[in-house]
């Protein structure tokens, strides 16, 4: 039995939003670094 | 066992396996179940008290430091907050206050709570050392370890003291804000840990007083459980005298002025006044205690209003 389409298009919008959070913590965690470096160097 | 059985379904789904182990291959959790066991409403006390004693300490952090300080205390207490809920997953889904947190409704799996947790407990102690210095971040691991490891998994479920000696977790707060700021720990943070420390018994034995049926559900060895209403009553009374005395004490040291004197003083006789109301309450029932819901509610002001004093005093007295 496979995968309904509407069971194949909710995983991929769920891993789509997984995937762009991921992304989005990895800037700003850079982001927050960039600022720390900054900051001390001020 | 069923989070791990959970992951190793979804790292092996393809299109041809049957709809059940697709539909639990399907992440059920949303940022808001991550959210949850972050423990919000605790992390805005932890928040409150760490940012006072950075305000409080002498000496000058960048704005974006101390912005980027604070969020590793609230990030850090976040961590603590999920590494309990990973422990206490059985324990929860015994208790009608906690059976909709995100690990006993099954939204979200051990192993993932236990991931995040780590990741937080890493992020927060690594970036409070490279934003401020070494002796803060100590702090900061040593508060998210006293929390985990002494109070939930030691504490907790062995002993009616569990709130005394575990409630110093809570009370780490200003000691870190202060560390964060000067890079080491005197007096003052010293008794701003300690009046959290004295505040803490009190505030839960009256919220302990009226859920104690979920505690006793649970097995949690909570004071009214084990020791019943009368003693957890008196106890709740000399911890309030306890903590007048503590909160006093920075004045007799010469730490804090009158602003804070004043303050200390009226919220300190209220909450005995409270706790006294509380002592005389006869009631079994939680129908019948509106002094111990007054007391916990009264007490959660209380923590917020004594350390806004302490902030005051320290700025008022620093501009004079």
């Amino acid at each position: 039995m496979s995968w309904s389409p509407q069971e194949e298009k909710a995983f991929l919008a769920r891993r789509r939003k997984r995937n762009l959070v991921i992304a989005l913590v990895l800037a700003a965690f850079a982001l927050l670094f960039y600022g720390i470096t900054i900051s001390k160097m001020m | 066992m069923a989070s791990q059985h959970l992951s190793e379904t979804r790292a092996g789904a393809s299109h041809d396996a049957p709809a059940t182990v697709m539909q639990a291959a399907l992440p059920q959790a949303d940022w808001r179940d991550y959210w949850a066991l972050l423990k919000p409403r605790v992390m805005t006390l932890v928040v409150f008290t760490g940012a006072c004693g950075l305000l409080a300490a002498p000496g000058h952090l960048p704005f974006f430091l101390s912005m980027v300080a604070i969020l590793c205390i609230a990030v850090g207490a976040g961590a603590a907050g999920a590494f309990n809920q990973w422990w206490e997953a059985d324990i929860d889904s015994k208790m009608k206050r906690t059976t909709g947190r995100p690990l006993p409704s099954g939204r979200l799996g051990r192993d993932e709570a236990l991931g995040f947790a780590a990741i937080l407990a890493v992020f927060s102690v690594v970036t409070m050392a490279f934003a401020t210095n070494w002796v803060a971040a100590g702090w900061l691991a040593a508060s998210i370890g006293f929390y985990v490891v002494i109070y939930t998994m030691w504490l907790k479920p062995r002993t009616p003291q569990n709130i005394v000696i575990g409630g110093a977790a809570g009370a780490f707060p200003p000691i870190i804000g202060w560390a964060a700021v000067t890079g080491d720990v005197t007096a003052l943070p010293l008794l701003l840990f300690a009046i959290i420390f004295a505040w803490t018994p009190p505030h839960f034995w009256a919220l302990a007083l009226f859920v104690r049926t979920d505690y006793a559900n649970a097995g949690i060895p909570m004071l009214p459980v084990t020791h019943g209403f009368r003693e957890t009553r008196r106890q709740i009374l000399l911890y309030s005298l306890v903590l007048l005395a503590v909160s006093v004490a920075p004045v007799w040291l010469g730490l804090l002025g009158m602003i804070y004197a004043i303050v200390a003083a009226v919220m300190g006789l209220v909450f005995i006044w409270l706790a006294l109301c509380v002592w005389r309450n006869p009631a079994t029932e939680p129908s019948g205690m509106r002094a111990e819901k007054r007391l916990f509610g009264f007490s959660l002001l209380y923590l917020a209003v004594i350390f806004a004093a302490v902030v005051a005093d320290r700025i008022i007295v620093g501009l004079a």
